[in-house]
């Protein structure tokens, strides 16, 4: 018999099989119907900021010793990343949600807490609170200012593990170059002012150091308004009052655009901010404790931070960060689980070990192994939250943080290019933030109550 | 009877030919069912989806509603909206201009009497930025365009000559983002107009100077005309990629200062991903398709009076 096919048949049956391929591809797969499996085992999807693979080797320490305790359940990671920063994050989080993806806890910063409240995304922890004993030594060692971070309307949506503050730091080399000390920690604005034009060297027309530079996303803008007296971009409880037609909004940007354009003790707006500061071209820099990984993997160690000059008055700006429960996930329970797992002194520990952030608990703030991996001030990253004479006023995080920073950032670009008056600017600002307020739905006042 | 009218004739007229006939035709239906599956999942479905949903108010979280012409008469009323078209179609004359010339001189060069490994070594130099991410090349002219610390300031001060705003300023920033992105796209149409360049018959160039054409006379009459085809490609491709630029504005500038380098794809993306107005910006994407194809229209309508085929 032979065994020989034409070159027809062969072209026809696999025309044929791709083109069931296709068709079976577009068929939902069967429910299994290997009930008593699957019912024991819980996937649970964790949102994250790192990529999918990076976030496996991240938490890998803390998922293994969890699934020891708990086979049940398996932990996947979900990596959202990219370019927007935070507002970005909001964006494609909600959009794989809209999108059907099934999530049930991730990461959610503070400028994101009221926009996933408001938008029904994740769900209140109290009652899970309630029953976790293992969460007693948490409650007796968070800073009882990050603890209320996450509660909104009365109720606690989120509980901090880390954050991040606002300082200035210096490039030590370059105060030494100009024979300058480190300022006080209650230096004001004028201080700072100086501090600035002392710092800064020019070579004929060029500039070859600067003494600043600034950004002026929400995180950036914020310890300026909130040290001059204002309670930042936006107020009132539901943050729902544009700010910028108060004179200490304009006295802020005033003091800003004077440094860049009379001083010339800042670059222009395009500058990048960490890179000229480790270079020393650029003495003072704005950050939370972010750079640090950054300038550990260069063995950059020439630096000293210092708290926010005063205004008014004096006030640490921050951020935390915390894992929420996803109101569409399907195993609220099992998620809860490893949350107050990741919320254990050790986790917390491991995770301010691998990062830059601040862990919310004070005994890892003040521990040896934190201080351990700064030369100079390490203590002053807790304390910063833990003064009874400096308020701790959280970054400003309307439900449309995405939209407020854009409209914000929108028209200081065009004040810090000098092509529009800051008066212009700021009653164009508040305007736009007015016109957003007046689109919220009815029903979102309630939650924020 | 020839061997095609046999294949053609092959099972004859009766009920065998046409079962063979049909069987023909489900094999050819069975080979191009993949491609149109995913053509119609993949475009025809978000194109029309796209469209309903200019006509909708859909915020991504709660279920779409019908609004009518609601998000037009919004565009109407947009002050942004004239600004950000203007921006556009400012960067698709400049873009397409300053490319089409850049690259005409790139291929003019290149396939001129110059040694081979200088051929071969330029062509590499010029057409290895379009290997490299967009996003990339955005973040390294970011520090070469900055105004205080940026290189070509710097040297631009050491020559007498003052510093130029390049992303600070609403009158240069549309000029940076074109210089960047024709220095990261010219090598591509470079190798087009080079391969035209060397199609040309050379008989061409021999009958021109026996009739006494000089070296501008036979790139008036004769280059410029046999590169027709391909300056036409160049144009209408152009033109449509222009119309969609995202990447590099993005990165460079965020659109700014203002909205003075954003364009109408930055602001589509604004509307529906940072303030969930996909509608709104569903809307905005049917107007950017009708202009992209009244652009096209023309393109193809005028070129029978000035594209030369062979």
């Amino acid at each position: 018999m032979s065994l020989s096919i034409s070159r027809r048949s062969f072209l026809k049956t696999a025309a044929t099989a791709s083109a069931a391929g296709v068709l079976a591809a577009c068929v939902p797969a069967a429910p299994s119907t290997d009930d008593g499996a699957a019912a024991e085992s819980i996937k649970i999807v964790f949102v994250t900021t790192e990529s999918s693979d990076s976030s496996a080797v991240l938490y890998d320490p803390i998922k293994t010793e969890f699934q020891e305790e708990h086979p049940e359940i398996e932990i996947e990671f979900l990596g959202v990343v990219g370019a927007g920063g935070w507002g970005g994050y909001f964006d494609k989080l909600s959009v794989i949600i809209a999108g059907g993806e099934t999530v049930d806890m991730g990461k959610i910063p503070t400028e994101g807490g009221r926009l996933a409240v408001a938008r029904n995304l994740i769900r209140p922890l109290d009652e899970y609170i309630q029953a976790t004993p293992e969460l007693d030594d948490y409650f007796n060692d968070v800073s009882a200012e990050l603890a209320s971070v996450f509660v909104y309307g009365g109720k606690t949506y989120g509980l901090p593990y880390d954050y991040n503050n606002m300082m200035i730091w210096f490039n030590i080399t370059r105060l030494a170059e100009e024979g300058l000390e480190m300022p006080p920690e209650d230096w004001t604005f004028s201080d700072f002012r100086e501090y600035a034009s002392a710092l800064t060297r020019k070579d004929g027309a060029n500039t070859t150091h600067y003494g600043f530079s600034f950004w002026t996303a929400p995180f950036g803008l914020c310890p300026w308004l909130f040290n001059n007296g204002l309670e930042g971009i936006m107020g009132g409880d539901d943050l729902s009052v544009p700010l910028q037609g108060d004179p200490a909004y304009a006295e802020v940007i005033q003091l800003l655009y004077d440094m860049m354009y009379v001083d010339e003790t800042v670059p222009k707006p395009d500058a990048q901010n960490t890179g000229n500061f480790e270079a020393g071209t650029q003495a003072m820099m704005m950050a939370g404790r972010w750079p640090l990984s950054g300038f550990l993997q260069n063995d950059f160690r020439d630096w000293d931070v210092q708290y926010w000059p005063k205004g008014t008055r004096r006030v640490t700006e921050v951020g935390c960060g915390s894992w929420p429960i996803f109101l569409a996930s399907e195993h609220p329970e099992a998620a809860w689980k490893f949350e107050t797992k990741l919320l254990q002194r050790d986790s917390i520990a491991y995770f301010v070990s691998t990062g830059a952030n601040i862990p919310s608990l004070r005994s890892v703030g003040y521990s040896e192994e934190f201080l351990a991996l700064h030369d100079r001030s390490g203590r002053l990253w807790y304390e910063s939250i833990d003064r009874d004479d400096i308020p701790v006023m959280s970054v400003t995080s309307p439900p449309e943080f995405s939209e407020m920073e854009q409209i914000s950032n929108r028209y200081l670009s065009q004040v810090f290019a000098n092509e529009l008056g800051i008066a212009e600017a700021l009653a164009s600002t508040e305007q736009e933030l007015n016109d957003m307020v007046a689109r919220r739905p009815e029903d979102w006042a309630a939650k924020f109550a | 009877m020839g061997a095609a009218g046999q294949v053609l004739r092959r099972g004859g007229d009766g009920a065998g030919g046409r079962s063979l006939r049909r069987r023909d035709a489900l094999t050819a239906w069975l080979f191009i069912l993949p491609t149109i599956v995913g053509f119609l999942a993949f475009v025809i479905g978000p194109i029309v989806g796209g469209l309903a949903l200019g006509f909708m108010r859909y915020d991504l979280l709660t279920p779409p509603s019908f609004v009518g012409g609601e998000n037009f008469v919004k565009m109407i009323e947009d002050q942004r909206i004239l600004q950000i078209f203007g921006n556009t179609i400012y960067y698709v004359v400049g873009m397409i201009a300053l490319d089409l010339v850049w690259a005409l001189i790139l291929a003019v060069a290149l396939n001129s009497f110059i040694p081979r490994f200088f051929k071969v070594f330029f062509r590499a130099v010029f057409f290895f930025p379009i290997l490299v991410s967009g996003a990339v090349i955005s973040i390294v002219w970011l520090y070469l365009f900055n105004m205080d610390l940026g290189i070509i300031n710097w040297y631009l001060v050491k020559l007498g000559l003052d510093r130029v705003p390049w992303l600070i300023s609403s009158d240069w920033v549309r000029n940076s983002v074109i210089i960047m992105t024709v220095w990261n796209g010219v090598g591509f149409n470079m190798l087009l107009l080079l391969a035209g360049l060397q199609n040309i018959p050379v008989e061409l160039y021999e009958a021109g100077r026996i009739d006494g054409a000089g070296r501008w006379a036979s790139f008036g009459r004769i280059t410029l005309p046999m590169l027709t085809p391909v300056i036409f490609f160049i144009l209408v491709k152009g033109a449509i990629g222009v119309f969609q630029l995202f990447d590099s504005p993005f990165v460079l500038t965020q659109g700014g200062p203002g909205d003075a380098s954003r364009t109408v794809l930055m602001y589509i993306w604004e509307r529906g991903f940072q303030v969930l107005d996909f509608g709104y910006a569903a809307a905005i994407g049917l107007v950017l398709f009708l202009a992209i194809l009244a652009v096209t229209a023309v393109q193809f309508a005028t070129s029978d009076r000035w594209v030369f085929y062979r």
